[in-house]
């Protein structure tokens, strides 16, 4: 899911990182002292997900948490998504560090759906729950396998999206036990 | 008060805490593409990986000669990650590698004049190309820190500059009130 430097357009990756940059600043804008934990937390559970990864369809796939991102930190979770995707790079060599901005930008797309999706009321919070998860890796890999094939790589939307359909159900499920734990013992964490 | 009510908050946290440690544990990986390259005048072999044991297999592999847009030659990696190619010009030869679900990586190959003066034979006889590109000493190995280090240095730069923006919102705060009295 994290896209290596030289894949995509130069400009297209320098657009992507100055967007970032703009995002962080509107998304973090006005933070209360409360709430910044909880951004930190989360940005080391997205840091640490992207490792448990596990083999499917020949390749490698990996859990991201973006779904719990929106949920737990709401407008908050770009900061969190950039941080962490950040420090993979830089750490890790997880996606290129000219890279950080788009992948940010997908990631953080699937947060901000699946924090919309937890916004919906009037949908049962167990499968507004489920939503989220759903949405936190559909989303990052819809935009993942456009960008990929308009540069020329990947075996198609349709074939990534299958793919991933079987990590966004294990997704969905994190999150439905994530927010029954957290209705449990702090339904103040939840936005 | 206040840090009473984020110790409070810490503890409910434990869960995700022991869900790091749960992570470190089982056996995780960097997951990013690795590359392995080797030099077997007059071929050269690249192996991709994600880690140790897991290769990117049959990826579709490009090369392309320096200063070319259009590949010189076109693959797939075998079951181990391995692909081979004989560069025939020296200069920075570049290859993609694409997995086709979102794995792809660039990797940029110095060939040298030395290099392609050398004419050790690439297969010696009675072996093939296979057995020496995978059993070859030649295979750079990858200089890292171990795995978990590099773990625990990102958790503690991320808790380290959550603990300086914690530290500066809470001194702003803290003048407000302050004024206001």
């Amino acid at each position: 899911m994290h896209i290596s430097d030289g894949i995509i357009d130069a400009n297209i990756s320098i657009v992507a990182n100055v967007v970032s940059v703009g995002l962080i600043y509107v998304s973090g804008k006005n933070t209360s002292v409360q709430e910044i934990p909880k951004m930190g937390m989360m940005g080391a559970a997205l840091f640490i997900a992207s490792l448990i990864h596990f083999p499917m369809a020949g390749t490698s796939v990996h859990l991201g948490l973006f779904g719990i991102a929106g949920i737990i930190l709401g407008k908050r979770a770009f900061p969190a998504v950039f941080t962490a995707v950040l420090f993979q790079s830089l750490i890790f060599q997880h996606g290129g560090l000219f890279s950080v901005g788009i992948n940010s930008l997908n990631m953080g797309a699937g947060a901000f759906a699946a924090w919309m999706a937890w916004r919906m009321k009037i949908l049962p919070d167990p499968v507004r729950a489920v939503l989220a998860g759903l949405l936190g890796v559909l989303i990052p890999v819809l935009l993942m396998s456009v960008e990929f094939q308009l540069s020329g790589y990947g075996r198609g939307i349709l074939y990534l999206f299958s793919v991933y359909l079987v990590v966004a159900v294990i997704e969905g499920a994190i999150s439905f036990s994530a927010v029954r734990f957290m209705q449990k013992v702090k339904p103040e964490l939840l936005t | 008060m206040r840090i009473n009510q984020i110790l409070k908050t810490m503890k409910k946290l434990i869960p995700l805490l022991c869900l790091f440690l749960f992570s470190i544990s089982s056996g995780i990986a960097a997951h990013g593409i690795h590359f392995e390259t080797g030099f077997h005048s007059p071929a050269v072999t690249v192996r991709a990986y994600f880690s140790r044991t897991a290769p990117l297999a049959d990826a579709t592999v490009r090369v392309y000669a320096p200063g070319e847009e259009t590949p010189y030659q076109s693959g797939r990696t075998d079951r181990d990650g391995y692909f081979a190619f004989l560069p025939v010009t020296a200069g920075n030869w570049t290859l993609t590698v694409d997995d086709g679900m979102g794995h792809a990586d660039k990797i940029i190959v110095s060939i040298t004049g030395g290099f392609l003066a050398n004419d050790e034979p690439a297969v010696l006889p009675g072996d093939t190309m296979q057995e020496r590109l995978h059993e070859t000493p030649a295979v750079q190995e990858p200089r890292h820190f171990p795995l978990g280090y590099r773990v625990l240095l990102g958790l503690a730069l991320i808790f380290g500059i959550t603990g300086i923006i914690y530290a500066v919102k809470a001194n702003q705060e803290l003048k407000k009130i302050i004024k206001g009295n």
